[in-house]
């Protein structure tokens, strides 16, 4: 704590900030900005590497791939 | 169902012209080509004898080969045929019959899947034919006009008996296309002729053998509307009927002002989730959970004149004075003045859960009002099947 | 790879909830737990509609950004995944989440029959060893490991529901729905029978059969 005094343009700054922080206090900010947290859990195998792919990734995702296209019924009366 | 049949002592029958092996789990088991084989030789008037595994399996290796839209093979090994040899698929398979794509169709030829109608009714009623009129013959038919269904006496006046091999000869004696367990008589007539082996008539339009010959209105014994009882009024009671008494009028006139007390119309159908009677549906957990209880679709209207909300129990009375308990769905997809339920619940009487009556682990796992308990008196005029779809009700809060 | 979405097509559900049976079948998963269900909107009025609703697997996950232990992850593919070992079920994702996805089955454990917090896992599994008995009783089946989509999409009917890179998926409706034409209009009367002129004939032909 100092018990220096303050000159006029000092206390001016002061009060002027001092509103500013009070105006603030009003104001709450309406946006949270959350903070992704870590993922603790176990880890996981990525989905070509545990199962039947074995690891080829060009396999699995050109099985994915013609799996979904296969949804499209227009391909089966073309 | 082979063990089925060694245990009961028949399974020599029972597989007399088929191979026994044994499947994955080592059980006998008769050859499923072999069964099919069977079903051929025996199936000559509804088409399905064709089919032989050996042409199935042809076109399932050949899939590629049949345009999508018009199902027919274009070259390949199947060249000409419909995919799967669809019903019916005439003569036997030695004779290539491709199946019929559309039934009735005179634009193609017999053996092209093309066809017209069947002489089923006799050849003549009242003195007029009932074979089809000159010109009306399927495609390259070598007879133009109506005929009747192929036997030994049509081929031998035709002049086409000799058409037949020896073989065949000797098992088409006294026989007709459907007995002949050659299949001669068909060859001849398909393949050499082009026409139709069960002839060619008019559709029949005239019933004569039904009560209404050409179909009528008339009002239901249970009907909401007694002005239209006096109009239309049902069949006569029969005392014979299937070999049993049967009423019609008696019992429309004495419940014809019936709807002052039942003024609703209470109609019954299916749910997509759910099977028939719904026992093996709401004893699959899975399917149970979907629909829970029984309930009853009433339009708001009817629901706020009865004064019940949705959601609730009410009961369903019917003239029997059956009466269901059932959960209110107040929805506008029915009409005012129509009530729905759907007819896969049992297992509640009037009201009353029927658990404790189940043998232990045998009730379903949702149980719920049948709706047949309040369907009323009445009988199809031909068929003798029981109207239990639709009759009439008053609804209240329960 | 892309990322893995669900898309229900509203004009084609035809609320048979066979999607939802699908997932019960293939998962084990106990009465009153449903990974997937199907809502239907204005059910008996004319134009009601049905979809089939599951996890959506978000890009930025309510349930990740809050749950308190942060049990959630997400796979390379866009899945979003949790680890039920790490679950606590307090059910606070239940809270975030805008589709009841999280689900909290009774059982006779502290944290229900099937782990604390259950929900759909797009058939990924989950973090066990893959195809593991472990695996299966904690999360389901992974199908995506064996190079299959979701059961419930692939059995789908009417393919109302369809499932996959969202690439993908994207192209399939939108040749469907050029396809159709009409958009949300393809219902009803006019759909079937034509409205706008066929609508005016028709009712010109009952006017002049009226007066005759």
């Amino acid at each position: 704590m100092s018990t220096r005094i303050l000159n006029p343009r000092a206390l001016a700054v002061l009060a002027v900030t001092a509103l500013l922080g009070l105006s603030a206090c009003s104001e709450v900010p309406q946006v949270t900005v959350y903070e992704q947290g870590q993922y603790r859990g176990k880890t996981d195998t990525r989905p070509w590497e545990g199962g039947e792919f074995k690891g080829d990734r060009a396999a699995w995702e050109k099985a994915l791939k013609e799996r979904a296209r296969g949804q499209n019924e227009y391909n089966r009366i073309q | 169902m082979y063990a089925f049949a060694k245990k009961f002592g028949w399974a020599e029958q029972f597989a007399k012209n088929i191979k026994v092996e044994k499947d994955a789990q080592g059980w006998d088991e008769p050859s499923i080509e072999d069964t099919l084989r069977e079903i051929n030789r025996g199936t000559w008037t509804i088409g399905y004898t064709g089919q032989s595994p050996e042409r199935l399996k042809l076109h399932m290796k050949n899939m590629h080969t049949f345009d999508v839209k018009t199902l027919k093979a274009v070259g390949g090994p199947c060249d000409g045929e419909y995919f799967g040899l669809p019903w019916p698929c005439y003569g036997t398979p030695e004779m290539k019959h491709p199946g019929t794509p559309n039934l009735y169709d005179t634009s193609k030829h017999v053996m092209d899947g093309g066809g017209n109608f069947r002489a089923n009714f006799g050849v003549e009623k009242d003195g007029v034919s009932l074979l089809a009129g000159e010109g009306s013959a399927s495609k390259g038919a070598d007879l133009q006009m109506g005929y009747p269904e192929f036997d030994h006496v049509l081929l031998k006046k035709l002049g086409w008996w000799d058409e037949l091999t020896e073989a065949e000869k000797a098992a088409a004696e006294g026989k007709n296309w459907k007995t002949d367990p050659s299949g001669g008589i068909i060859r001849v007539a398909m393949v050499n002729h082009g026409c139709h082996p069960f002839g060619n008539a008019k559709a029949r339009a005239v019933v004569w053998n039904f009560p209404d010959p050409v179909p009528q209105h008339r009002e239901p014994i249970y009907s909401p509307r007694p002005d239209l009882v006096a109009k239309y009024p049902t069949h006569d009671d029969k005392m014979k009927f299937w070999r049993l008494p049967t009423l019609y009028k008696s019992m429309q006139e004495k419940v014809k002002d019936i709807s002052k007390d039942y003024p609703l119309v209470m109609t019954s159908g299916r749910l997509v989730e759910y099977e028939g009677g719904g026992e093996e549906t709401r004893s699959n957990p899975w399917l149970a959970e979907l629909q829970q209880e029984m309930f009853a679709e009433v339009n708001p209207k009817d629901a706020n004149d009865a004064g019940f909300r949705n959601g609730e129990y009410i009961w369903v009375e019917s003239p029997t004075k059956a009466r269901l308990k059932v959960r209110a769905q107040v929805t506008q997809r029915v009409a005012p003045g129509t009530v729905f339920l759907p007819f896969h619940f049992s297992g509640w009487w009037q009201g009353e859960d029927m658990l404790k009556y189940y043998p232990e682990g045998a009730a379903p796992v949702v149980r719920g009002e049948a709706v047949n308990t309040a369907t009323t008196y009445g009988y199809d005029s031909v068929t003798m099947m029981q109207e239990t779809k639709t009759t009439l009700c008053r609804v209240s809060k329960a | 790879m892309g990322r893995m979405k669900f898309l229900c097509d509203a004009e084609r559900c035809i609320e048979c909830n066979g999607c939802v049976t699908a997932c019960k079948n293939e998962h084990e998963v106990p009465w009153g737990v449903n990974r997937r269900r199907v809502v239907t909107m204005n059910d008996g009025v004319p134009g009601e509609r049905s979809i089939s609703v599951a996890c959506m697997h978000c890009s930025d996950a309510p349930c990740m950004a809050v749950c308190p232990t942060d049990c959630f992850y997400k796979t390379e593919d866009g899945v979003v995944l949790h680890d039920k070992d790490k679950c606590i079920g307090c059910g606070y994702c239940f809270f975030a989440c805008p589709f009841g996805a999280p689900q909290f089955p009774n059982g006779p454990a502290a944290f229900g029959a099937r782990g604390k917090m259950d929900k759909c896992t797009f058939c990924a599994g989950g973090p066990e060893e893959t195809g593991s008995a472990a695996e299966y009783e904690k999360y389901g089946s992974n199908r995506l490991a064996q190079g299959k989509l979701p059961l419930c999409a692939e059995m789908c009917s009417t393919k109302a529901l369809i499932a996959g890179d969202a690439d993908v998926v994207a192209n399939i409706f939108r040749e469907r729905v050029l396809r159709r034409g009409g958009g949300a209009e393809v219902w009803g009367w006019d759909a079937a029978y034509g409205g706008g002129e066929r609508k005016q004939e028709r009712k010109q032909e009952r006017k002049r059969e009226g007066q005759s």
